[in-house]
């Protein structure tokens, strides 16, 4: 791959994942500044390390593993994990540390994988054009609820109605394939 | 034990949008049996896998819309091509589409010596040389799609034929409808310059759009005496800037020295006569910088060179 090439297909990568990224660090570390640096440093660090991967990487789940990590050590310092009875945790330490838990849990390499993303473009074909316009939409050009209704000519409960529907459909599909999650101590 | 947990509130947990009440449901159901423990870990995995999965749809990228609001400039400059973002303020501050005549600008801006590549709302892929600067908006809402271009950069325009593409400079427009070209048209020098590499344009004066002319591919438009002229693209390599090289064939000293100027931002004053007028062949890449270009210059050509106390000059004698 001659270096414009690289380039170009590195200026991909960005447009196609950047905002699903730090959509997902937002949910995580709730700060989205935080998510945004976080991103941009992940994207970052790839780069300048290229050329010390195997051909075959998955690129996405590379990228994405930096972010976990990078989201549980700020999650982590702020949260130090004791022994403490959970009667007496409040529920903003127990929030957190559910937050903690299922990121530990992500498994990039998992996630995106050819079945994944087929399974997830396939569901999306199957909805009714709407749906299906309103889901992309808001996830993958961050239009706001309101945007996607004053486009559309519809109420906000709809814009709204509309993604329940598509995420009901997306939960489905996937659970099916979803391997069986071990045993959490 | 409490068995069941609606999908929605849990998700809406995950979104951090939860009201404290169903905070205390979700963790009293949780605490009641570690099959459920293991349920809320599934479903976050299913909401993760929703939020990260599928791909663009090309046909609607055209509205994409950049997440961020800010980016760490620091972080970016370590990298050989990289964007500086500066976005204009005012209107960016309000974070959505207006109205037809206020949309909110991106502005990309290229130091010197380094070089960009981006994409465009469109899907339009564009390459911004050195010491350039490109203004566009967030979305392409009218039926046309209009950008600003003060320096030099290669199109690779997505095919639209509801919605031609303009690329506005000081001196000319070039319209196309999808295709690929090289503009050059740095603001503070007088040339302007338009190489046609597959598809078709049409350049007019800026000043007078009724002046114009249509470009066939393998052929360049520029300014001679404030008209359009058209010749053949005799050098390929002229173009070859977005592989981080500056190539020349066949070039008088003083054109080489041009170039320099132009991908180093900085000024080249030849007190020696004899050198103006040899004719010279070669490659260099812009990464290596000016002085090892002069370096490598001399090797062939008999001159001496030294930069000025500001460093914003470069005497070759």
């Amino acid at each position: 791959m001659n270096a414009t090439t690289e380039l170009k297909a590195f200026n991909q990568l960005f447009t196609d994942y950047q905002s699903r990224f730090i959509r997902f660090a937002n949910f995580y570390v709730r700060d989205t500044a935080i998510a945004e640096d976080f991103t941009i440093e992940a994207l970052m660090y790839y780069w300048e390390n290229r050329h010390r991967l195997e051909s075959e990487t998955n690129i996405p789940a590379y990228i994405l593993t930096i972010i976990k990590n990078k989201c549980l050590n700020h999650l982590t310092h702020r949260h130090t994990v004791e022994n403490v009875s959970e009667m007496l945790l409040s529920n903003a330490q127990w929030e957190l540390s559910t937050r903690v838990a299922s990121l530990q849990e992500c498994e990039p390499y998992e996630l995106f994988t050819a079945e994944m993303n087929e399974i997830v473009d396939k569901t999306l074909e199957s909805l009714p054009k709407q749906t299906k316009d309103i889901f992309i939409m808001s996830r993958y050009q961050n239009m706001s609820h309101k945007e996607i209704a004053d486009k559309l000519n519809i109420t906000t409960k709809g814009v709204e109605f509309h993604i329940s529907k598509a995420i009901k459909a997306l939960r489905i599909s996937l659970k099916d394939y979803m391997p069986v999650l071990l045993f959490f101590l | 034990m409490i068995n069941k947990m609606d999908k929605e509130t849990l998700y809406r947990f995950f979104e951090g949008k939860a009201t404290p009440e169903q905070e205390s449901e979700i963790r009293a159901w949780m605490e009641s049996s570690d099959e459920n423990g293991k349920e809320f870990f599934r479903e976050r995995k299913l909401f993760d896998a929703i939020v990260l999965l599928g791909k663009q749809d090309k046909e609607v990228i055209e509205n994409q819309r950049p997440f961020y609001t800010r980016i760490p400039v620091r972080e970016l400059l370590k990298i050989a091509a990289v964007i500086v973002f500066t976005l204009s303020a005012t209107l960016f501050i309000q974070n959505k589409v207006l109205s037809d005549d206020r949309v909110a600008m991106n502005i990309v801006s290229v130091p010197a010596g380094q070089r960009v590549n981006l994409t465009l709302p469109d899907g339009t892929n564009l390459w911004l040389n050195a010491c350039s600067t490109l203004k566009y908006p967030a979305v392409f809402t009218k039926n046309k799609r209009e950008i600003i271009l003060d320096g030099e950069a290669y199109f690779e325009v997505a095919h639209n034929k509801k919605k031609p593409f303009i690329v506005h400079t000081e001196k000319c427009d070039v319209e196309v409808l999808g295709t690929k070209f090289n503009v050059e048209a740095y603001s503070n020098k007088s040339k302007f310059e338009t190489s046609l590499m597959e598809g078709s344009v049409k350049v007019s004066l800026a000043s007078n759009n009724a002046e114009s002319l249509v470009l066939a591919p393998d052929n360049r438009a520029y300014l001679e005496g404030g008209k359009l002229v058209s010749a053949k693209i005799e050098d390929y390599g002229n173009y070859r800037w977005k592989e981080g090289l500056i190539c020349f064939k066949n070039l008088p000293f003083s054109d080489v020295m041009l170039k320099l100027e132009k991908y180093f931002d900085i000024r080249i004053i030849i007190n020696n006569k004899k050198v103006r007028s040899c004719i010279l062949t070669g490659k260099f890449r812009q990464a290596d910088g000016i002085d090892y270009a002069l370096k490598v210059l001399q090797k062939d050509v008999y001159f001496n060179f030294k930069r000025s106390e500001n460093n914003d000059v470069i005497y070759i004698y």
